[in-house]
């Protein structure tokens, strides 16, 4: 299986079979990522579509430098945290939608409902965005804190205050909640 | 004690990851000696980190939207892998003077466009482009 570089060097050179085979590779990171950051299935799987067209149209910006997947992981980051702030505008089209007719949750939703009623994921969504966004980087996608404070757009000292305050944060909910 | 221990948490939480120079990592290491509520608390803070660690990774959904029937290759099948330019090959179908709009682009969009029924003409052309492909 060639690495990721040669992947994307065979892609940049026009050859797309090349970013089918990044797209099989990283499609369960990815959406894995914006799950955790949006809670939910539906929208990390349009979350997963737009990073990864993203990453397609942006390729030749990627700097080689970088490990793609750290690239890709940033960039689904900064899809998800647009895609909360697009949402309250889609809330209500969607709550109309769900009126006219309330879809019954398919097997494959069930079961990330109950992945999500694990408490941990539960609490990570009740942390202010900017601070999931950065524990679930650091320490869910073992990005530095440097790769985190470029994809927040975030000075690094921020980034520690974030990671800081939503490790505390999360501690005394688990606390409060285990007993 | 307590008042201490509130002002040097930050830096607490510094020195667990590894980010204090060497003159405060020793003033902390000097509190964390004498303060077993502190030395408890960086314990917890291990286990939220563990905790996160140990999040597992979910599958991705199958594509949602259907494939057309022609074999697609190359940046097509990409992009029908990432199921936005079904959309704009239906619009494209549908309506040939429009233009998709950004919106089109956006998923929300894309379903709504899947779901609304074919005009006839469209309707037609999609037949018709079926038998020649
Ligand atoms: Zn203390």
């Amino acid at each position: 299986m060639p690495d990721d570089a040669t992947l994307v060097e065979r892609c940049l050179q026009g050859d797309t079979g090349a970013f089918d085979a990044l797209v099989a590779r990283y499609r369960d990171r990815v959406f894995s990522l914006a799950f955790r950051m949006l809670g939910e299935a539906s929208a990390a799987e349009d979350a997963m579509q737009e990073a990864f067209l993203r990453a397609y149209t942006r390729l030749a910006l990627y700097d080689p430098a970088q490990p793609f997947a750290t690239w890709l992981l940033c960039l689904t980051a900064r899809v998800c945290l647009n895609a909360r702030r697009d949402r309250a505008t889609e809330q209500r089209y969607l709550e109309q939608a769900a009126k006219a007719a309330p879809p019954a949750p398919t097997l494959e939703e069930r079961l990330y409902e109950r992945e999500q009623r694990r408490t941990v994921q539960r609490l990570l969504m009740r942390l202010p965005e900017p601070q999931r966004a950065a524990m679930l980087l650091y320490y869910y996608e073992e990005l530095s804190v440097a790769e985190v404070a470029r994809a927040l757009n975030a000075p690094e000292g921020t980034v520690k205050t974030w990671l800081y305050r939503g490790r505390e944060t999360l501690r005394r909910w688990l606390e409060e909640e285990l007993g | 004690m307590r008042n201490d221990c509130k002002r040097l948490e930050p830096a607490l939480h510094d020195w667990l990851e590894g980010w204090l120079d060497a003159p405060a990592r020793a003033a902390v290491e000097a509190h964390l000696r004498r303060c077993p509520a502190c030395r408890a608390k960086l314990e917890a803070w291990q286990a939220v980190g563990r905790a996160l660690r140990a999040l597992p990774q979910l599958p991705a959904p199958a594509a949602r939207l259907p494939e057309p029937a022609p074999e697609p290759r190359g940046a097509l099948r990409l992009a029908l892998a990432l199921c936005l330019p079904t959309a704009l090959l239906l619009v494209a179908f549908r309506a040939p003077i429009d233009a998709p709009s950004v919106d089109a682009l956006k998923p929300s969009a894309v379903v709504q466009t899947l779901t609304r029924p074919f005009t006839a003409p469209a309707q037609t052309l999609w037949n018709r482009l079926q038998e020649v492909i």
